[in-house]
C-alpha cells in the first residue's frame, strides 16, 4: 500500500511531435497538483449480450472495447509558468520572445484554416508515479495528452488561494508503464495572488481606481475546447484496447462571468441596456520577470443580476466576449523565467 | 529602456515574412489572422576569401 502523498507528476512543457510520440524527457517537469487523485486508466469490455443465436438473452463472452479515459484535472495556484503551459496548449497559436530569461509569451485561439496541425492542439505527456523503481506501485507516461479546457479564478481572499487556475486534460489511452523516467526535481514556480493585479478594466470600467475602486470581488474566466471522440479507422490500439488518435476542437467557448459591488450610479446595468461593448484588461504584475495580461477584445454583457455576497449588495455579471474582426477574440501575454514551453 | 525583442511571423498563406516587435499590441492581430512564428531565417555567410 501507498499513501496517495506519495504521488509524484511530471508532465512535458514541450509539445510532442505528434499524439503518439512521447514527448523528450528533457521537455519534461515536475509540478505539485491539487487534485490527489492519479490520473486513471479505464479500460472497457463488451460482450455478446445483444446478439441472438445463443439460445438465450445472457453474455457469454467479453471483448476488448476501448479505453475510455477520464478527463483529468490539473489544478494549481496561478503561476507565470503554469499560465504560460495552460494558455499555450489549450489555445494552440504560440509566439515566443527572449533570447534569455525573462521569455513572454504571445498566445491567442489558433484558427482552423491556417493552423498547422488543422483543428489539433498541442499534445503532451503526462507521466505519473507512486515509488518508481523496482517495485513501483504506479510508474507510467500517458502519451497523447491534450488540454480540454480550463478556468481561472480570482476572487476577495488571502493568499495563492485567491488567484487559481485549473486545466482539464484528456488522453489518447497510449501509455507506457514503466515510464523508465527520472523525474527532475520540482520545478519552483512564482505565483500570483489577487494583490498584484495591476490592470482590471472591463468594458469601460476601471475596478483598481477610479470610482469603482475597490469595487471588485470575484471573477471566473474559462475556454472549453468541446473536442470531438478520437476514434476513427487507424487510431491506434493499447493492449488490444482502441485508443483515440486525435482531438479535434469543436465549438469552443470562452465565459467570464464577474462579481462587483453595487454603488450609486454603477454603470454596469447602463452597460448592458445600452449594448455597451469594450476590451477588458486583466493583468498580474509579481515583477519585471513574471506578468500575465489577458486582453480581451470586446465584450458586452448579457445578464447583470442584483445579488448578495456575504452579506454586501453585488451584481453577478455575465459577459459574451466578441470576435473583433482585427485582433481576434482574446490575446494572452506571459512573462516568464520558464523558456521552451509548448515547442 | 528596455529592448523589445523581435520575432518573426509568417503570413497563413505562406507568402510573406514579417520581423515585428514581440508586444502583445503588434502580435495579437497578426496572430489572430493566422500569422503564426517562424525561426529566424538563416543570413547568408560571407563567402570566404580566395586564397593564393
Amino acid at each position: 500500500m501507498a499513501n496517495i502523498n506519495e504521488l509524484i507528476n511530471g508532465w512535458s512543457f514541450g509539445k510532442q511531435t505528434n499524439i503518439s510520440t512521447a514527448a523528450l524527457v528533457a521537455k519534461i517537469w515536475r509540478l505539485t497538483n491539487l487534485n490527489t487523485k492519479p490520473w486513471a486508466k479505464v479500460p472497457v469490455n463488451e460482450d455478446d449480450r445483444a446478439e441472438i443465436g445463443k439460445g438465450h438473452e445472457f453474455p457469454t463472452q467479453l471483448f476488448k472495447s476501448h479505453y475510455n479515459m477520464p478527463t483529468y484535472e490539473l489544478s494549481k495556484y496561478a503561476s507565470s509558468e503554469f499560465l504560460a503551459w495552460v494558455m499555450a496548449f489549450s489555445l494552440g497559436n504560440v509566439t515566443l520572445a527572449g533570447s534569455g530569461p525573462p521569455y513572454t509569451y504571445t498566445i491567442v485561439p489558433a484558427l482552423g484554416a491556417t493552423n498547422p496541425t488543422g483543428l489539433e492542439l498541442p499534445y503532451f505527456s503526462f507521466v505519473q508515479q507512486i515509488r518508481p523503481g523496482g517495485s513501483a506501485v504506479l510508474d507510467e507516461i500517458l502519451v497523447g495528452c491534450a488540454i480540454k479546457g480550463w478556468k481561472l479564478a480570482i476572487k476577495n481572499s488571502p493568499g495563492r488561494a485567491s488567484a487559481m487556475l485549473s486545466a482539464e486534460c484528456v488522453a489518447s489511452g497510449q501509455y507506457t508503464s514503466p515510464s523508465t523516467i527520472t523525474l527532475p526535481a520540482a520545478t519552483p514556480l512564482h505565483e500570483f495572488n489577487a494583490g498584484m493585479v495591476s490592470a482590471l478594466t472591463i468594458n469601460g470600467i476601471d475596478y483598481l481606481t477610479g470610482g469603482a475602486g475597490g469595487n471588485f470581488v470575484s471573477l471566473d474566466a474559462s475556454w472549453e475546447n468541446n473536442f470531438r471522440p478520437g476514434f476513427f479507422p487507424g487510431s491506434g490500439e493499447q493492449d488490444g484496447f482502441q485508443i483515440q488518435g486525435r482531438f479535434e476542437w469543436g465549438d469552443r467557448s470562452f465565459t467570464v462571468q464577474f462579481v462587483v459591488r453595487v454603488q450609486a450610479g454603477s454603470t454596469e446595468y447602463a452597460n448592458l441596456i445600452n449594448q455597451v461593448t469594450g476590451p477588458a484588461t486583466i493583468t498580474f504584475t509579481r515583477d519585471v520577470d513574471n506578468i500575465f495580461s489577458m486582453a480581451i477584445q470586446s465584450m458586452g454583457f448579457s445578464v447583470v443580476e442584483l445579488s448578495n455576497t456575504d452579506g454586501i449588495a453585488t451584481m453577478q455579471i455575465t459577459g459574451v466576449q466578441l470576435y473583433d474582426p482585427t485582433n481576434g477574440l482574446v490575446t494572452m501575454s506571459v512573462t516568464t523565467p520558464m523558456a521552451a514551453i509548448c515547442t | 529602456m528596455q529592448i523589445v525583442p523581435m520575432v518573426f511571423m509568417e503570413s497563413p498563406q505562406s507568402d510573406e515574412i514579417r520581423e515585428v516587435q514581440a508586444t502583445a499590441a503588434v502580435l495579437g492581430p497578426l496572430m489572430s489572422q493566422g500569422w503564426h512564428q517562424i525561426p529566424a531565417p538563416v543570413k547568408p555567410t560571407a563567402s570566404p576569401k580566395e586564397t593564393k
